[in-house]
Order: C-alpha cells, then sequence, then structure tokens
C-alpha cells in the first residue's frame, strides 16, 4: 500500500505543477520559435551576439526546467565541440596574425577565434533543442503534421504507441525465457547479442500476429472508407495569432540586417573590431527579444497577476 | 480511365515538384549568389529529395493492414536504437530496415527507416540530426529495395559487404550535418578529418550489421515473408513495383 502510494506521488504533482505560458500557446507558435531561434544563432556571428543568445538560452531551459540535463547535452557534445574547435584553425589557413607553423599548416589567430564561435554556435543549438524537447512534446508535435500529411502521421502515432508496448512484451519475453531456464543476460557478449536477437525474433512474431487484429478492427471501424478528418486539439486563439504577428515581423526585421551584413564579424583576412555600431545594438536588441519570447510571455503573466492581487 | 489518369499524375506529381524545387536552387546558386547560403540549401535538398517518396505513400490508397504491418517493423527497428543507445555505434535499426527493404520493396524501406528515425528520436530527443537520420535510413531502405531483385543480393556474404559499406554510408552522412554548418573553408579536408574521426562509431556500426546480416537474414526473412502473404501485402507490393519504382 505505502510503496503504491509512494508511485503514485510523482505523477500527481506533474498534473499539478503550472505549466509555462510559453507552453500553452499554439504548436505552430512554439514551432516558430525554434526555427527562429536556430536560425539566428547560425546567422548572427558575433562574439557579443553569440553570448547573449547563449546566456537567453540558459535561461529559457531553466525556466523550462530542464536545467538538470545541461551538463549532461555539454558532456554529450564535447566530441563535437571540440572537433569543431580543432579543425577549424588546422583547416583553415586564412589570416593575418599567424600563431604557429609547423609542416606547412599555419595556425592563425582569426581561424582560432572563428572555431570558437562556431563551437558557441553548436552549443546554442543543443540548449535549444533540450527545452524543444520539453515543450513540443510528441503529441505537439503530431499536431503539426497531422494536417499536412494524415497517413504519415497516422504510422507515427501508431509506432509511438507500440514503443512502450514492446517494451513491455520484450520484458514479458524474458522472464518466461528465464523460467525455461534460458538466460538472456548471462555469458559472453556473443551469447548475449545472439539472445537479444533471438527475443527480437520473437517479439516480431508475436506482433505481427497480434497486430492482425489491430489492422481487422481499424477496418472494422472505417478506416480508409472516406477522408480523412482531424481531431484538432490546438485551437489558434487571438493570443496566438497577435505574438506569431508581431514575432514574424521582427524576425523579418533582424534577418533583414543580417543580410546586410549587421552583426556577422568580420573574421577573415584580419579581426574586425568587437565594438557594435548603434545599429547593431538595436538588431542585438531585437535578437534578445526573439530568444527570449518565453521568458517575456512568463514575466508578462506574474507582472499580471501581482497587479492583479494587489 | 480518367480516373487511373488523374491517380497517375498525383503519383508523379511528387517528382515534378521535388525537380522544380532542384532547378529552383540550381536557378538561386548561379544567378543569385545562393550557394552563400548553404545551411538553408542544403535543407532544402534535404527536404526535396524525401518528398517524392512520401508524397507516392500519402496519396497510394492503403488498408490499414498496410500501415499496421509497416508500423511494428518500425518500432523493431527503433527498438533497437532505443535498447541499445547507451552502446555508441551499435545500432540494431539499420538491420530491420535493410531486411524490410530486402522483403518489401524500396517504399516500405524508405517509409520504415525514417519513422523509426523519427520516432526513435521522440524518445531519445530530437536536434538538428533527426532529417539527416531520417534521410540517411530512408536511403538505406531504398537502396535496399532496389538491391533485392538481384540474385547475389540475398547471399549472406555480400550481405555482409553490404552491412559495412552502409555503416560506412550512414556516418558519412550523419558527419556532415555539423561538419557542413560549423567548418569554415568545404573541402576534401573537412570531409576526410570528419569521416576519420568517426571512423571507429562507422567501422562498429558497419560491423554490427554485417554480422547480424550475416546470421539472422534467413531467419528475418522468411518471417517478414511470412507475414507479407498473411496480412494479404504481396499483391499490394505488385502493384507498387509496375506504377513508379
Amino acid at each position: 500500500m505505502d510503496k503504491d502510494k509512494k508511485q503514485r506521488r510523482p505523477r500527481m504533482e506533474r498534473r499539478t505543477r503550472s505549466r509555462l505560458v510559453f507552453e500553452q500557446l499554439n504548436p505552430w507558435v512554439m514551432f516558430t520559435y525554434y526555427v527562429v531561434t536556430i536560425a539566428c544563432s547560425m546567422a548572427f556571428l558575433h562574439p557579443i551576439f553569440l553570448l547573449v543568445e547563449l546566456l537567453l538560452v540558459i535561461c529559457v531551459d531553466l525556466v523550462a526546467h530542464t536545467g538538470k540535463q545541461m551538463l549532461m547535452v555539454l558532456e554529450g557534445s564535447l566530441f563535437m565541440t571540440a572537433f569543431i574547435m580543432i579543425l577549424n584553425p588546422l583547416i583553415n589557413n586564412r589570416g593575418a596574425h599567424v600563431i604557429w607553423t609547423f609542416g606547412g599548416t599555419i595556425i592563425t589567430a582569426e581561424s582560432i577565434f572563428y572555431g570558437f564561435m562556431m563551437a558557441l554556435s553548436l552549443i546554442i543549438v543543443l540548449l535549444t533543442f533540450l527545452s524543444y524537447n520539453k515543450v513540443l512534446t510528441s503529441q505537439k508535435f503530431m499536431y503539426l503534421f497531422s494536417r499536412i500529411s494524415p497517413k504519415l502521421t497516422l504510422l507515427t502515432m501508431i509506432t509511438l504507441r507500440f514503443v512502450p508496448l514492446f517494451i513491455s512484451r520484450l520484458k514479458n519475453l524474458s522472464q518466461a525465457q528465464k523460467i525455461r531456464g534460458i538466460a538472456v543476460t548471462k555469458g559472453n557478449g556473443h551469447q548475449r547479442g545472439i539472445g537479444a536477437v533471438k527475443m527480437m525474433q520473437v517479439l516480431l512474431i508475436q506482433s505481427f500476429t497480434d497486430t492482425l487484429q489491430t489492422a481487422d478492427s481499424m477496418s472494422a471501424r472505417g478506416y480508409g472508407s472516406g477522408k480523412r478528418s482531424s481531431y484538432q486539439r490546438y485551437r489558434f486563439s487571438i493570443r496566438d495569432f497577435v505574438s506569431l504577428a508581431w514575432y514574424l515581423l521582427l524576425t523579418g526585421a533582424c534577418f533583414y540586417a543580417a543580410s546586410r551584413g549587421i552583426g556577422r564579424m568580420t573574421v577573415y583576412p584580419s579581426l574586425g573590431a568587437i565594438a557594435l555600431t548603434p545599429i547593431g545594438w538595436l538588431v542585438l536588441l531585437g535578437v534578445a527579444i526573439l530568444f527570449s519570447f518565453p521568458l517575456i510571455l512568463e514575466a508578462w503573466e506574474w507582472l499580471w497577476w501581482n497587479l492583479l492581487k494587489s | 480511365m480518367k480516373n487511373n489518369l488523374v491517380g497517375k499524375i498525383k503519383h508523379v506529381s511528387g517528382y515534378l515538384v521535388s525537380i522544380i524545387i532542384f532547378i529552383a536552387c540550381l536557378l538561386w546558386i548561379v544567378y543569385f549568389n545562393g550557394d552563400r547560403h548553404y545551411i538553408l540549401l542544403s535543407m532544402i535538398c534535404l527536404v526535396a529529395s524525401m518528398l517524392p517518396f512520401y508524397w507516392h505513400f500519402e496519396t497510394r490508397n492503403s488498408e490499414a493492414r498496410e500501415i499496421v504491418f509497416l508500423a511494428v517493423l518500425a518500432t523493431i527497428a527503433a527498438l533497437g536504437r532505443v535498447a541499445l543507445a547507451a552502446v555508441p555505434g551499435v545500432k540494431p535499426t539499420s538491420f530491420v530496415v535493410v531486411m524490410t527493404g530486402l522483403t518489401l520493396g524500396p517504399e516500405a524501406g524508405f517509409i520504415v527507416g525514417s519513422t523509426s528515425a523519427l520516432v526513435s528520436n521522440l524518445f531519445l530527443g530530437q536536434g538538428p540530426w533527426t532529417p539527416w537520420q531520417m534521410f540517411a535510413w530512408g536511403l538505406m531502405g531504398i537502396t535496399a529495395g532496389l538491391v533485392r531483385n538481384f540474385k547475389w543480393a540475398h547471399k549472406r556474404k555480400y550481405l555482409a559487404g553490404l552491412g559495412v559499406a552502409y555503416g560506412f554510408l550512414f556516418g558519412w552522412i550523419m558527419d556532415l550535418w555539423y561538419a557542413m554548418v560549423y567548418v569554415q573553408p568545404l573541402n576534401i579536408k573537412t570531409f576526410i578529418a570528419a569521416y576519420a574521426t568517426s571512423f571507429y562509431f562507422d567501422l562498429t556500426h558497419g560491423i554490427t550489421t554485417a554480422v547480424l546480416l550475416f546470421f539472422f537474414y534467413e531467419s528475418w526473412y522468411k518471417i517478414i515473408t511470412r507475414f507479407k502473404y498473411k496480412y494479404g501485402l504481396a499483391n499490394v507490393q505488385q502493384e507498387i513495383d509496375q506504377q513508379s519504382f
């Protein structure tokens, strides 16, 4: 009894915990936010821009309760980051300030700087995806594509449901095997590998036999008898429309500035000045607003709530 | 008669759209300096190259049985990745995708490959690599499906070689997404360096696929083929073969 209670508690907490305002928006708005932020991190290659973006992305991650996974992601991407930071100076011989030469390879300050900026950009993208995975749940992801291609969405949805089902079946199978005296988890790597694939084979046969019934019950309920309608869980409210409108306008303005070369530091042939022009600062403000969209919504809600309370 | 014609146009228009996109991209590169924005360009090309297959699958009439059949295979493929996420390089997913291509043809191979990439990423976490994985595994399914008409493709020795090749091919496609975006001058040296760093992972992946294909090809081929007939999908297969692939 006690054990049961302990298991149930986190689920309750999860349900009652308040969600972000950002999470309550239409999935299309969220999707736009993520596309724009990732594009921004690649378009504005300037140390000040990148550092501000990194700071804001970390803030968004913290607000979205994915702060704990940040270190894990950074650890996992260590290999790629190191690759980018090392390979850029090695491959690229351009640049005015030579630091070191060996055997025809010239390492310049510019290329090291460029590699550093690129690594920063990669980290921003990876951290952005952390909150993406939290906020844009699979259900919302399916909503995005259910209108565009209903059949593929159905296929993905069925597969999505099958994964946990098959995992539980796999557990049952391994228990049954254990009782019969065939331990899959014992022996050397070779034996274990063969055992695992054999289990998969049994699972495949069992699942094929079982799902035949699922398919027939689907067609019995009229699948494929007419045009598919789709249940829309998320409506496009006025709030979504307004936030999307100003967001897209600001994005357009920022990318117009980017196409004019603002917010892109000249690295080659020699390092340009880090300082920004007044227009540069303005664009930086715009980009900061683009990145902190979830934070702004949250702050707005907090202010509104406190004003109403007082 | 008319219905047939409309159906044909519907099937082919996916190819038309993607060809138009590619021509537009070429014009963009030649006349408007499109090659400067090669990140965007690479994404557009990626989507355009997958479009015809999705289009064909989407516009085709199919029964519930077929969709569920593909879903089971995609799940098994995704499970191979989700369950073995801790071991880098060991991906039984490729084995399942190749087996699907060999037994059910290119389209099913593509659909199973790309769906399993998408779904396993829904569990493991999406990232910029998702579209590239969908493309790489989809391609694996398609090529396996195209190769299945040759006799040598059903001999274990050659299949093992194919498995190793697939391991490297997959790794090389997956190296593209970060090498292309984050390393400045794109020349042969960049790619060689990128491929050299991922050599070990690619080799593990290739050898795993090869070993699995070598030992389990026959039994899995039998199982999938048997259920293909049991589900009554053999006719569907012939129809697709006649249409466009």
